[in-house]
């Protein structure tokens, strides 16, 4: 359930009329060069041209051209509007003085401002209707994502409850080496359950943009010390070295979704890099906070390397019931989570062996978000 | 083992889970009670008097957090609270309340017996004077904390902690095994205006950590909930 807080709702009428009449400095660039260009052609034009009518064609061009490619109506208008007055001041007799009692003049301004409103109101529906396709592309790739995991869920509840039949069926006796691997499996393939469960959670959780995370300030270190103590509950053979900067380091993010990026690496390059040992380290790089997770594992052979970024979406769509699916759900996801949060994330197979996967958090803030407290 | 055995509540409406609880904590030399909804729960905690409460906050007739509440009203019987990973507001609601720790699904029985003993021994410690653990000496590992003399050791080496750092450090351990919240540690330290400035205790836990932990990223002796608080290890 979705529930919108007044602040929250405030953002949405502010978003409304930014989507509407957005400000921003690209479009501001767009109206004062197409402007000036007019307003030059319409000067280099003056002697030459045998009436004035050509100044103000050519501002109509102007104009539509300054509406089709901004955003929202706000620049067209203003187009619009510098047109009118210019026209007015420059090329109508008399010339560079304003005459308002022209009626000819009041039928230019109206023809000027139509095409601008007419212009934005259509280059706003197309980028309407481009939203709606990408919407409905975004559904039909989440009803395949639940189908394709539906399937998948299949496999380890079958292999569950069949065990858990065996070992029921009175009519079976299992030596207690065939029952202590029944029960195995059910642990080992409940495991598997709850580590995808975790990750679609984490799905959920983040939305589609970054202004549904919950971001704060947090301690790479105090995140990093919970997602070890969590994976060395289930891996405690395994050798985690955690290396951090001296200096003390604040990063904004959502805590509970980086420390499942964290984990989801460690575990990756457990589970499918079959390492002994895994290194984590913090460094701060200009705005930059690098987290790295290095294993000295069997690394990524190369043609997985290129394949390895692909949309949990449409990896679901490849689909195929493979187990090993699951990485690319879980990287995707860590992908995914480090984009929303500003950073970027790459992985590379090392010389000495072993694979390092590394992503970026920005340390600044965006504006739009007030650090709130824990 | 105890010749009287603990009594425990097991509040838990999915019938597998209460199984399961019962049966781990039965075998481990504790006596247990189960209730399957809130109404169940408030008549048996007045007929029993638990001493140790196991609490799913998502009843189907009653919100677990009333049962908490109802709980503290008459007395001190601690209360472990069982919660699903998603919503850190409900574990710091609960642990505001004064539910005495919690433990996130899906766990194992091992981490769940550990709760189980901490929580009993902290009641235990509670009943013994309200003091207690202020003085004495803490030990964990190579960690060790003189009370009486203001003394904190690490390898047997002095370690210098500030006036702030070192009240921190002894209210963690008055509460060792149990996750603080940041709200709570932040009044404590530094009194009921400080509310909600986080950044400066985590400041304070950053420089700690260096102090006491050989590693910061890889804590022994105390460990983030992280978007909750804190929790000290158990001294020894």
């Amino acid at each position: 359930m979705i529930h919108y807080t007044k602040q929250e709702r405030v953002e949405a009428v502010r978003r409304k009329m930014k989507e509407l009449c957005p400000v921003c400095w690209q479009d501001t660039v767009i109206l004062v060069v197409v402007m000036t260009i007019a307003l030059d052609m319409g000067l280099l034009l003056q002697p030459v041209g045998a009436d004035d009518s050509h100044a103000a064609l050519i501002f109509v061009a102007g104009v539509l051209l300054v509406a089709r490619y901004t955003n929202g109506y706000l620049y067209g208008i203003a187009a619009s509007l510098t047109a009118a007055i210019v026209v007015n001041y420059a090329f109508l007799s008399p010339y560079y003085q304003f005459e308002l009692q022209e009626p000819g003049y009041l039928l230019t301004f109206a023809t000027l401002f139509l095409v601008s409103i007419v212009t934005s109101t259509l280059t706003t529906h197309i980028k309407e209707q481009e939203e709606i396709r990408i919407e409905a592309e975004r559904e039909r790739l989440r009803a395949n994502l639940l189908r394709a995991v539906g399937h998948d869920l299949r496999t380890p509840l079958t292999s569950i409850i069949g065990s858990a039949e065996a070992m029921l069926d009175p009519e079976n006796h299992f030596t207690p080496e065939e029952e202590h691997t029944l029960l195995e499996n059910v642990r080992s393939e409940g495991e598997w359950l709850i580590r995808m469960v975790e990750n679609l959670l984490s799905i959920t959780r983040m939305g589609r943009s970054a202004c549904h995370l919950q971001k704060s300030m947090e301690a790479p270190e105090e995140v990093i010390g919970e997602a070890v103590g969590k994976f060395q509950k289930h891996f405690p053979h395994i050798e985690v070295e955690v290396v951090l900067p001296q200096a003390w380091l604040e990063v904004p993010m959502d805590a509970m979704l980086v420390e499942q990026v964290l984990y989801n690496l460690m575990e990756n390059a457990v589970i499918h890099g079959e390492a002994n040992t895994v290194i984590l380290q913090v460094s701060r790089e200009k705005g930059w906070a690098r987290f790295s997770v290095r294993d000295d594992g069997t690394g990524i052979p190369q043609e997985r390397l290129a394949l390895l970024w692909g949309d949990y979406m449409e990896l679901a769509e490849r689909g195929g019931g493979d187990k090993k699916q699951n990485m690319g759900l879980g990287l995707a996801l860590c992908r995914d989570i480090v984009t929303v949060h500003g950073g970027a994330m790459e992985a590379r197979n090392l010389r000495e062996g072993g694979t390092e996967f590394c992503f970026t958090l920005p340390l600044k803030e965006e504006r739009q978000h007030g650090a709130h407290k824990g | 083992m105890a010749l009287i055995k603990d009594k425990i509540l097991v509040i838990e409406d999915e019938k597998s889970i209460s199984y399961l609880l019962g049966t781990v904590l039965t075998a481990n030399g504790y006596d247990v009670i189960k209730a399957y909804t809130g109404t169940e729960a408030c008549e048996m905690l007045d007929a029993y008097c638990p001493d140790l409460i196991l609490l799913d906050l998502g009843l189907p007739d009653m919100d677990g957090v009333d049962i908490i509440r109802r709980v503290r009203s008459r007395g001190t019987a601690p209360i472990v609270v069982v919660s699903a990973r998603t919503r850190e507001r409900d574990k710091i609601e609960a642990l505001d309340l004064g539910a005495d720790d919690y433990i996130t699904k899906p766990f194992g029985g091992g981490e769940l017996l550990a709760r189980v003993r901490a929580a009993l021994r902290h009641a235990r410690n509670q009943v013994a004077g309200p003091s207690y653990t202020q003085t004495g000496v803490y030990r964990a590992g190579e960690l060790c904390i003189d009370f009486d003399r203001h003394l904190v050791q690490l390898e047997g080496q002095d370690v210098h902690l500030t006036q702030s750092e070192y009240k921190i450090v002894s209210l963690l351990t008055r509460y060792a095994g149990k996750v603080l919240t940041y709200d709570f540690i932040i009044r404590e330290i530094w009194g009921e205006k400080a509310t909600g400035d986080t950044q400066n205790l985590r400041a304070n836990m950053a420089k700690i950590r260096r102090k006491l932990e050989k590693n910061p990223g890889k804590p022994q002796y105390i460990f983030t909930e992280v978007g909750v608080g804190y929790r000290m290890a158990e001294g020894e």
